[in-house]
């Protein structure tokens, strides 16, 4: 058997297994659904601001959700590995003529059609609340594809790599927070002219996020 | 055989008076259909179970066509598996192995007995290709463990101590797998799973999440995912540790029928005395990383005293003096 067979046959394993843990589907959403929901309410006035490029922040935030989607939520392929390596079926799988760079790629692709399933999802809510795609529905897919690989090269490879070393899926785990921090340091949180520290700098000394905005927009 | 002289008896066929062209075309007939008869019997004699008049088991079902393809591969090796000052030393300066020097014939059943930390799992596992040694070499029919890690793979089936097995898969999905890694197609990985899973006595449980069964199911679903692709060299590393006496004996049974039927060499280390007598031919006791005896356990018993156990050489190879040698001295 190929290697990119082994690799196709391992990545559907991942896919099955998918639909039988309804926590991790759950749970793998619902902070970037909240997060969308509750940023986007919180800031939708910073979109009154002059000069901010639309009219409505859903809009404007909904790159970053699938971002928010895509890179942390990789990171449960890390966690998915160090878990076989716990039970000893990674051992298992080694014991076969797959190689550990079959048995990553294998979960890291099965990861990645999850992880493009639920950011369609929030770019299909980001749609409902007004956002739209101006290169229409190929703009969409190659969103979140982008979104996805982005995902894979970085938070992926990094919790893959640290899986295989660490052999815990705790440690795993515990970096996963790194992504959402590393989100929270992009142009959609901390552009110079509609971050909110800049709004605040330039309006009053408040230092509630929503008052500053709406005094700003005013 | 009885469906055709029923139809005799009841006149269907005129046996005695050939005399007719009719007649004697219906003889010739009736002879050609016990003649085919005959030949289906023989056929199936010689092919099948040599239970004559029953049906064949799932084991006879799964062994059958890898026979024939193990009789027409290449000749077996002399030595299945060949260490040669085999050592594994730990990044933390933890010497598991110390040069193990060992040759196990291929078709032989060999085990290995050791006190805990004696280094068994971890010789076990460079022969598995899972831990890479340190110092000396080894090969596994044929292939070196550290130079051709593939072909050593395709050759071996590994049950480890910890059973290995997904918990979100059901024994049927991980043993398709497992045997369609090895290269199986989807449909053959399907019907040997099925045989497999009859022989373990799963079929009930073989659609049900792993992580809904025993811990003794898991490791049986985990030896059988690891016979899938029917290897010539089998490593079992405590297989039977955790099973109930029954499936422990199911599991003897399977493994004595694996190698005298397909010559499977089988490598085993165990904590079980009763299973290193039942089916090892040759045993090594393997204590601080290194062999300290090795033979048949009927040499190795004789060694230590009449009528010794295999226990009792166990205890006395490994630090512990036999009863008697002591109440002696």
């Amino acid at each position: 058997m190929t290697a990119p067979a082994q690799v196709l046959l391992l990545a559907q394993r991942a896919l099955v297994q998918f639909p039988r843990n309804p926590i991790l589907l759950g749970f793998s959403v619902m902070p970037v659904l909240i997060m969308y929901l509750v940023f986007g309410g919180l800031f939708e006035g910073v979109a009154e601001l002059p000069g901010f490029p639309t009219d409505n922040y859903f809009e404007y935030l909904a790159p970053t959700a699938i971002l928010l989607a895509t890179v942390p939520g990789i990171g449960n392929a890390g966690v998915a590995l160090a878990a076989d390596f716990q039970n000893g079926y990674f051992q298992k799988l080694l014991t076969t003529p797959t190689s550990v760079g079959a048995v990553m790629l294998g979960r890291l692709l099965g990861d990645c059609v999850r992880l493009a399933v639920q950011a369609g999802l929030v770019l299909l809510l980001a749609m409902a609340l007004g956002a739209e795609v101006a290169t229409g529905v190929p703009g969409a897919l190659l969103m979140i594809a982008m979104g996805t690989m982005l995902g894979i090269v970085t938070f992926g490879a990094i919790s893959a790599n640290l899986a295989i070393r660490t052999r815990d899926a705790a440690a795993v785990q515990a970096i996963q927070p790194m992504a959402f921090l590393l989100i929270f340091l992009t142009s959609a949180y901390q552009s110079p002219t509609t971050s909110t520290a800049a709004c605040c700098a330039r309006s009053s000394s408040s230092t509630r996020p929503s008052t500053c905005c709406g005094r700003c927009a005013s | 055989m009885f469906k055709l002289e029923r139809a005799e008896r009841a006149g269907g066929f005129d046996l005695h008076s050939p005399a007719d062209g009719a007649g004697r075309e219906r003889t010739q007939r009736v002879a050609g259909l016990h003649l085919f008869a005959w030949v289906s019997v023989f056929v199936g004699m010689t092919t099948s179970s040599p239970f004559v008049g029953t049906a064949r088991s799932p084991l006879d079902e799964l062994i059958g066509p890898a026979r024939n393809q193990r009789l027409q591969s290449a000749p077996p090796l002399a030595d299945a598996i060949v260490l040669e000052g085999l050592a594994k030393t730990y990044p933390d300066g933890t010497e598991a192995v110390r040069g193990i020097s060992l040759r196990v014939a291929a078709g032989e059943s060999f085990g290995i007995l050791g006190p805990n930390g004696a280094g068994k799992s971890t010789t076990i596992g460079m022969l598995g290709t899972l831990v890479k040694p340190t110092a000396g070499r080894a090969s596994v029919a044929g292939f070196d463990v550290v130079a051709e890690p593939t072909e050593v793979r395709r050759r071996i089936g590994f049950a480890m101590q910890q059973a290995g097995v997904d918990d979100f898969a059901t024994p049927k999905e991980l043993m398709v797998l497992q045997g369609r890694l090895h290269g199986l197609r989807k449909h053959e990985a399907v019907a040997r799973a099925g045989l497999l899973l009859g022989i373990i006595e799963l079929d009930e449980e073989a659609d049900r999440r792993l992580a809904t069964l025993s811990g003794g199911t898991k490791r049986r679903v985990d030896l059988a995912a690891s016979l899938m692709h029917l290897p010539p060299v089998l490593f079992l590393d405590e297989p039977t540790e955790g099973l109930d006496p029954r499936s422990r004996s199911g599991i003897w049974d399977t493994l004595d029928r694996l190698r005298s039927r397909l010559g499977v060499t089988l490598v085993l280390t165990t904590h079980y005395m009763e299973e290193g007598d039942r089916l090892c031919e040759r045993i090594a006791i393997i204590d601080r990383g290194t062999v300290v005896a090795e033979g048949t356990p009927a040499v190795l018993k004789a060694t230590v005293a009449r009528d010794a156990t295999l226990e009792d050489v166990y205890l006395y190879y490994t630090g512990r003096a036999f009863e008697d040698a002591r109440v002696a001295a």
